[in-house]
């Protein structure tokens, strides 16, 4: 009789040892596995903050003269780690007039007392591209008509719909920006979009008329560099928001940055913008701390709890070793069918503890992850918006993420758990291996 | 079969077990065996006597290859059992049967004659008294007289010429006691294998052909029946000689 028929017969006969081996196995590989699946949900969890809360850094010209040059622009955009996601923007303030040369009325309800020569002016906001800006993204402004507008189609403005209304515009009109200065510069620029504001300004009876929202106009950069230097060609652009890929690059990047040529850096500011991302990646480092500590605890006790069960296991089978042996067959066979008895048991606990530890590990992974992301949404608060605030997990690219067994981690622990069962079955049976046939059987007396 | 022939023409066994000056002392130092010098052949049944503790079960554990003594050697066949490698000695050329039987107990009885041999297990069963029915029921659900027949069909159909029975009838009744002796008795002089049985019990002792006993470490031939004596029973003679000896 070969020693597969003698263990597959062992674990039918033995039922009742067989269902404990089986029950504590399927336990231990569920709690791995579960550990596993969570901290794999983790690190996924990591990646989609990185991508939803992507670290930038921003040049801020303290004065509309200054800023940086399209030559240090590609410079800036040459340096590797850049997501290639940036926004550049220009301001300047401009009266409104139509086609006929007539004054268009801009709102002053709740205005601050105004500059005389800016009475008549609204704020003219550049943009690489809107759709991107953060005045568009993070919620203080959406487009319901139109387009937005890009460097590529120039000589186009989004004006707000209620100034829209109170001058009988739409898409498809044209309007003359005036420069607020004594410099006559003006230009014809064509209704491209309307937008509304999301939430009320919050400096509403301190803003003067020209900075209310209902009279910014959105435009391109060319058309505010024109307003500003009298110029389309290279000036110098006031504001960029710079993407990187890995917000742990923030720093090397921004390093490489200030030791770009021809940049004041004391007309200009560099602020680097990662503390979201800190806040979050700090809060699930700490849960991924927890699921490897876990892990690496669940890993120590299953092994030592495995060799005990195991010791009391095979000493309660010294009889029958002791008859094997005496019949002839070798210690390294009877070792073989022990170990291939926890083998066929530990398969089939780890092939049922995949089903167990799905439904455990969704259940307990998403509680603690969505744990995790309402401490870190607490701190992050990325649109300081009250509504988009009770939904975290969205803004986070969390809600996402399902907490699954992958087919590594599957792979690693039926590894690591087959291991484990065969070291301690190993290490249990070595002290009765180590005794000759006639102290087993005297020991069998 | 180890037999040769004489000049006469005569049939003589051959020694297939043969014991040189072998010694055992356990782990304390004190020595159970004593230079013990023995030939056993095959076709014979011999009883080994003695006190408890004397070092009976120790001797057949030596011939067995289930440990190795302390000193001197053992060959099988005329070769060294511990060269040969005792695990392959217990393997091809001996079989044991124990006073608890010491039958795997989540197998049938089937299953435990298969354990060691390829042949069909239900015949020998059969021969040693078991129903096809009893064969296939749990080691554990039959008398001790039918586990024994259970234990002997295993010896026997492991097809070693050596059979080492350590009080084989110890926990039997005295009716399944004479059977099992027969049993044994046939194993030796119909299929002409050595089979050397430990006992307490001089009925079982009878039945031997030559009956030793081990007294204070040193073996002593009590009897020895002829060839043409193999018929006929233990001799109240050599009972007597045997309490002599005991006093």
């Amino acid at each position: 009789m070969d020693l597969l028929k003698r263990a597959c017969l062992y674990l039918v006969r033995k039922k009742g040892k067989t269902a404990t081996l089986l029950a504590f196995l399927l336990v231990m590989a569920t709690l791995v596995l579960t550990c596993f699946s969570i901290q794999s949900a983790t690190i996924t969890a990591n990646t989609n903050i990185k991508k939803a809360l992507l670290g930038y850094f921003t040049i801020n010209a303290k004065h509309l003269d200054t800023g940086i040059t399209e030559s240090v622009l590609n410079q800036i955009l040459s340096i590797d780690g850049l997501s290639g996601n940036y926004i550049l923007r220009s301001y300047s303030y401009a009266n409104y007039y139509d086609t006929d040369g007539k004054l268009l009325e801009i709102s002053t309800e709740g205005a601050a007392q105004t500059p005389a020569e800016y009475e008549n002016a609204g704020k003219i906001v550049a943009s690489s591209n809107s759709e991107n800006d953060s005045y568009f993204t993070e919620g203080g402004f959406k487009l319901t008509e139109g387009k937005a507008i890009t460097s590529e189609n120039g000589n186009a403005v989004l004006i707000h719909e209620k100034f829209a209304e109170r001058n009988g515009l739409t898409i498809g009109d044209t309007i003359q920006l005036f420069d607020v200065t004594d410099k006559n510069r003006v230009t014809d620029v064509t209704v491209a979009g309307i937008f509304t504001s999301t939430k009320e300004q919050d400096a509403i009876g301190i803003a003067p008329s020209c900075d209310l929202y209902d009279n910014i106009v959105f435009t391109d950069l060319a058309t505010a560099s024109y307003l500003l230097y009298g110029t389309e060609d290279e000036t110098n652009i006031q504001f960029g928001d710079f993407h990187v890929n890995d917000p742990e690059e923030l720093d090397r990047i921004m390093e490489q940055v200030q030791e770009i040529n021809g940049v004041d850096w004391n007309s200009c500011t560099l602020t680097c913008y990662d503390k979201d991302y800190q806040n979050a990646k700090k809060s699930l480092e700490g849960l991924q701390n927890i699921v490897f500590i876990a892990i690496a605890v669940v890993s120590a006790i299953c092994f030592l709890v495995l060799a005990l069960f195991m010791t009391l296991r095979l000493r309660s089978r010294i009889h029958e070793t002791g008859i094997y042996l005496a019949m002839g067959i070798s210690k390294g066979a009877v070792l073989l069918q022990y170990l291939l008895e926890v083998f066929i048991v530990a398969a089939i606990a780890l092939l049922l503890s995949y089903g167990a530890s799905a439904a455990i590990s969704n259940q307990i992974g998403s509680r603690l992850l969505s744990q995790v992301t309402a401490e870190t949404y607490e701190t992050v608060d990325l649109t300081q918006n009250a509504e988009t605030a009770k939904q975290p997990t969205e803004d986070l690219g969390l809600s996402e993420i399902i907490v699954e067994i992958s087919a590594t981690d599957y792979a690693i622990v039926w590894a690591f758990g087959l291991v484990i069962c065969m070291v301690s079955t190993a290490l249990a049976a070595y002290p009765i291996m180590k005794m000759n046939p006639k102290n087993i059987l005297s020991q069998m007396s | 079969m180890m037999h040769s022939k004489t000049k006469r023409n005569e049939v003589v066994s051959m020694n297939i077990i043969e014991l040189k000056n072998v010694g055992y002392a356990y782990e304390n130092k004190r020595k159970v065996l004593k230079a013990i010098n023995l030939s056993l052949e095959e076709g014979k049944m011999y009883a080994i006597l003695g006190s408890s503790g004397c070092g009976k079960t120790t001797l057949l554990s030596l011939m067995g290859g289930l440990d190795s003594p302390s000193d001197g050697q053992i060959f099988y066949e005329g070769k060294n059992i511990e060269k040969a490698g005792l695990s392959a000695h217990r393997k091809n050329n001996v079989a044991f049967i124990f006073q608890s039987y010491n039958l795997i107990d989540y197998l049938t009885p089937k299953e435990n004659v298969a354990l060691t041999s390829k042949l069909p297990p239900q015949p020998i069963l059969e021969r040693v008294g078991l129903t096809e029915e009893e064969s296939r029921r749990n080691v554990l659900k039959l008398s001790g007289g039918q586990q024994q027949r259970v234990a002997i069909a295993r010896a026997l159909a492991s097809d070693a010429k050596v059979i080492l029975a350590d009080e084989p009838t110890g926990n039997l009744d005295e009716d399944t006691a004479a059977e099992i002796a027969n049993i044994l008795k046939e194993c030796a002089h119909q299929m002409n294998k050595c089979v050397v049985i430990v006992t307490h019990s001089n009925e079982l002792a009878k039945q031997a052909d030559e009956v030793l006993r081990l007294h204070r470490g040193e073996m002593k031939m009590l009897d020895r029946l002829n060839q043409s004596g193999r018929s006929g029973c233990y001799t109240e003679i050599v009972l007597q000689t045997y309490k002599a000896f005991n006093r």
